[in-house]
């Protein structure tokens, strides 16, 4: 998926909450290539134009394990916090 | 993410910087193009979307560094790319490099070269092993120096085991030998050590054994060690040395080991190199006779602090004084890590030194920071459009900060190379270490700078350390204040203002006028303290005549050996050397003594009343001076009553002497001829002190140096007081060099076997003396000097900035009617405005920091008036002709350039 489409794909499945613009978009995929959980290559998009795609690697799955666990601890944690008030 | 990614990122990155960043351009241009097209597509305009597109990106240049900036291995890029830059800017601005660069490697090389002698001298572990184990024990009374303790009070703290003491080891000073085997005979230092001494030391000979205990016992046959020096220069190092004798003072001692090369004796004054047992009397109660003085060096035990063994050792010596006999003074007692003792006489001095050279490199880097404040103020446009164009506040800190780094540390390797430089050029010309004195000492002498201990200061791997830390340190202080002012909010709008900037405001120049204040403050504390050391040494050379050091010329000889034991025939000797001396033409006057004027005395017991034995008490000893009876006539000492000594006073006649006039009067109330002193007879050396009769009254002549006050002194007849100690003083008409040789012939005629050390004149004997102070003053002067040129160049560039800021404003006062003479009196009066506060600052400085300085005036009180005075009209008149060339300057601003140029 390129650049655009991820931004896009974002505001679509968190239905606007989150806008991801490119001055936050560009620097996380950058890191997140040089940490070696994705990887980039040149393609042609939808509307015939060059761009650059990404894609998850293995690292990158086992990363996403991680984080998710992560955050889903701390959901749960904040949500319980929450409903204590 | 791991560290070997990261790597690996870095090095994919790196070398492909083109490539990477071509690569992430293509992709926001690409991300653009899909906005635009997604946007033409619902229906907008080609030029409207892509302008729409752009805006939503918010700046493609400031995008593209938002990338660039989390790029892996960036930080390296951009430090290269920062240094790159720095250097560019400097090679622009040559004078400005070189004022900066220049005066900060002056102040940080001296800097070094001053920290190597602190370093060396009073930080670096003694070359001991567990060096800081080990203390120097001593006591002292009423306040007069601690170098000793009674032999028997040493004897009892050994006997009785300590529990923070290991070891306890004693040295005792002796007599210098002479050496008589081989072709010259040489004369030597030497002392005695107890058994334990170099165990304590934990120093071992390279050859042949230490000293048992069984060698420090009177009555066994003599053993002796010698240094390495000694061993190598008379001895040529042959092994075959241990176990043979050699003839000291022509008495046989059988050489039982070489010391280790490069050992250094643990006491600044003496560096032998002949070391004999101590023989200390065993005996640990005072039995009422003459008691030894013994030098203690203790090693404490392991994990035993200083304060514990201080305590241990108080205790011990509070239970000691009780045995004392009556009337003794109560003495006070000091445990002194040795390294503190060893370096204690250069410690201060060496400290005063670093405090004003950092008083000089703070100066300087006020000086620098007030110049990268101007080099600010001048480039704030470049800021302001290098912000524009998406540099952060932080990027533009860091940047200064690189330039200031770069400026340091340049300066700072020329620094080091400037303090090696200096260091070798002070080491060859023999300047720290002193001169090998015209005399056959195996030691070199010890009048240098630094004493003995001069030859280890070198560049080492600490002082290097330092040198990198200093522009650490100087670019803290220099670099971030003008760093955060120059791109601080204030300077946001410049680029809107740019091109109708006026004057700056008087709130952005006080921070540098603060700077120069400090400057001037420094500068006018240094020159200050040098100012009053430089009248203390005109005081010390002004001293109260008593003598006259002209045209007199001095050699030691030391009598003895069998030949001499009685005293009989030293005066035979002295009879015989005098006429020999006498007949040498040229010589006006030749006389003997055994202390020279300014050299220490001796002392000795005496008493007012006729007691026989009076009470240890350091008020009961008086310095004492034998002289032949032309001593006063070749001293040209005024001999202000009575008579002085003749050819008549001799043991067959009574007892006389001859005191100066401070005795007489405290003793006597100035009438002292005729009246007696009772003091041992030093003729016959009975048990009981004597009546002496007062012949005659002499004008005080300084000994122990300029500093101390003229003690109460008396002197004796030679020749009812013969010392194996003699100096021979003679008077001369001609240049000194011709009488060098016949007084050694001299001296050899009447013993072929007795070494003549220390030929020189009077002139020099005093001029190393004051060598250590003159040196320090020197030092001292060239920094003040150094302070003031370099807040001066602070002064003239800071004003020649501001006015060049100014030509506007003073073009448009001029045409509006002002004089020039008004445009003048702006300048000067911002200048004035800057002295008025260093002045204060300065004399605020000087008056506490002059308190460190007291102990070495002499005849000056610390807060002396006139030297203050001169210090500032110094420094004002130096600031006002730095700032009076910007000044005029700027009143001959040319009124129609600049109003054509409004």
């Amino acid at each position: 998926m390129h650049g655009l489409g991820i931004s896009h794909r974002i505001e679509q499945i968190t239905q606007d909450t989150f806008q991801v613009s490119p001055g936050s978009l560009f620097p996380a995929l950058h890191k997140m290539e040089e940490a070696g959980w994705l990887t980039s290559f040149w393609g042609e998009s939808e509307n015939r134009r060059r761009a650059k795609y990404y894609r998850l690697t293995k690292a990158g799955r086992r990363q996403l394990g991680i984080e998710i666990q992560q955050w889903k601890t701390l959901a749960r944690a904040m949500a319980s916090a929450v409903r204590a008030l | 993410m791991n560290v070997l990614l990261k790597l690996r990122a870095a090095i994919r990155n790196l070398p492909h910087k083109s490539r990477t960043e071509s690569d992430e351009a293509a992709e926001i241009q690409a991300y653009i193009d899909l906005v635009a097209s997604e946007l033409v597509a619902s229906g907008m305009s080609c030029a409207e979307a892509e302008r729409m597109a752009r805006m939503r990106c918010g700046g493609r240049t400031q995008l593209e560094q938002v990338v660039r900036d989390v790029r892996t291995g960036m930080q390296v890029v951009l430090l290269g790319q920062g240094v790159r830059l720095a250097l560019r800017q400097f090679i622009r601005q040559p004078l400005f490099t070189v004022a900066a660069v220049g005066s900060l490697a002056l102040g940080m090389g001296a800097t070094t070269a001053i920290f190597c002698a602190v370093y060396a001298l009073t930080l670096r572990p003694l070359p001991y092993p567990d060096a800081d184990r080990l203390v120097f024990v001593s006591q002292g009374f009423r306040g007069g120096e601690n170098d000793a303790i009674f032999a028997p009070d040493f004897m009892a703290m050994r006997a009785r085991q300590m529990r923070s003491l290991e070891q306890a080891a004693g040295f005792a000073e002796r007599n210098d030998v002479n050496l008589s085997d081989g072709p010259i005979p040489e004369r030597l230092r030497c002392v005695g050590i107890t058994a334990n001494f170099l165990e304590t030391l934990r120093v071992h000979p390279q050859l042949g054994r230490d000293f048992l205990e069984k060698d420090d016992r009177a009555g066994i046959s003599p053993v002796v060690l010698i240094s390495d020096r000694l061993w190598r220069s008379h001895f040529g190092a042959s092994s075959e040395l241990i176990g043979r004798s050699i003839t000291l003072d022509a008495e046989q001692r059988t050489v039982i080991g070489i010391l280790p090369q490069g050992f250094v004796f643990p006491e600044a004054s003496i560096e032998p190199d002949v070391f004999v047992p101590a023989n200390l009397p065993t005996a640990t109660d005072f039995g009422g006779g003459p008691v030894a003085p013994v030098s203690v060096i203790a090693r404490m035990r392991e994990g035993v602090t200083r304060n514990q063994a201080t305590v241990e050792v108080r205790t011990f010596f509070a239970a000691r004084v009780r045995s004392y006999p009556s009337g003794w003074a109560r003495p006070d007692v000091l445990v002194e890590s040795l390294q503190e003792h060893v370096s204690g006489n250069i410690r201060k001095p060496l400290l005063l030194l670093l405090a004003c050279i950092i008083c000089v490199l703070m100066v300087t880097c006020a000086n620098v920071g007030n110049l990268q404040l101007a080099r600010a103020a001048s480039r704030v446009q470049e800021y302001s459009i290098r912000r524009a164009l998406g540099a952060s506040r932080s990027r533009l800190i860091q940047q200064f900060l690189i330039e200031n780094s770069v400026l340091t540390t340049v300066a700072s390797l020329l620094g080091l190379a400037l303090a090696c430089g200096s260091l070798v050029l002070l080491q060859h010309s023999g300047f720290l270490t002193g001169r090998p004195i015209g005399t056959s000492y195996g030691a070199p002498a010890f009048t240098g700078l630094f004493g003995k201990y001069g030859s280890v200061v070198h560049i080492s791997a600490a002082v290097v350390l330092f040198t990198f830390a200093l522009p650490l340190l100087t670019t803290a202080l220099f670099g971030i204040v003008p760093a955060m002012r120059a791109t601080g909010p204030g300077s946001l709008p410049r680029l809107q203002s740019e091109g109708r900037q006026m004057t700056m405001g008087y709130a952005r120049r006080r921070f540098g006028h603060v700077l120069l204040a400090v400057e001037i403050a420094f500068s006018i504390a240094l020159l200050s303290c040098t100012g009053l050391l430089i009248r203390s040494l005109g005081n010390i050379m002004s001293y109260e005549s008593g003598f006259d050091p002209g045209n007199t010329m001095t050699a030691n000889i030391h009598l003895t050996g069998d030949r001499y034991q009685n005293p009989a025939a030293i005066s035979r000797f002295n009879r015989e050397l005098l006429g020999r001396l006498e007949a040498v033409p040229g010589v006006e006057e030749a006389a003997l003594t055994n202390v020279l004027p300014v050299e220490n005395t001796a002392k000795i017991q005496f008493s007012l009343t006729g007691e026989r034995n009076p009470p240890f008490d350091p008020g009961n000893f008086v310095a004492f001076v034998t002289v032949s009876p032309d001593y006063f006539k070749a001293m040209r000492t005024p001999v202000l009553k009575g008579r002085t000594v003749n050819a008549g006073d001799t043991t067959a006649s009574p007892r006389v002497m001859v005191v100066n006039r401070n005795l007489a009067t405290r003793f006597f109330g100035g009438d002292a001829i005729g009246k007696r002193l009772y003091i041992h007879d030093l003729g016959t050396a009975g048990p009981h002190l004597v009546p002496v009769t007062i012949i005659g009254i002499v004008e005080n002549v300084p000994h122990n140096g300029f500093l101390q006050p003229v003690e109460p002194e008396v002197y004796l007849p030679l020749a009812q007081a013969p010392q194996p100690d003699v100096e021979i003083a003679i008077r001369f008409s001609g240049t000194p060099d011709m009488f060098a040789s016949p007084m050694v012939k001299a001296v050899a005629d009447t013993d072929p076997m007795i070494p003549v050390t220390g030929l020189e004149t009077t002139n020099e004997r005093i001029a190393y003396r004051v060598m250590v102070r003159k040196a320090i003053m020197a030092l001292m002067s060239a920094f003040a000097m150094l302070a003031v040129v370099v807040s001066a160049t602070g002064v003239a560039g800071m004003f020649a900035y501001m006015v060049a800021q100014r030509t506007r404003e003073m073009g448009i006062r001029l045409a509006l009617g002002a004089s020039r003479a008004h445009v003048l009196r702006i300048v000067l009066r911002e200048t004035w405005a800057i002295l008025n506060l260093g002045t204060l600052l300065g004399l605020l400085i000087s008056f506490v920091s002059s308190r460190s300085i007291a102990s070495m005036l002499v005849g000056i009180g610390e807060h002396d008036p006139m030297v203050n005075v001169s210090a500032l009209a110094l420094m004002a008149a130096v600031a006002l002709t730095a700032a009076l060339v910007p000044a005029i300057r700027a009143s001959r601003t040319d009124v129609l350039t600049v109003l054509r140029e409004e």
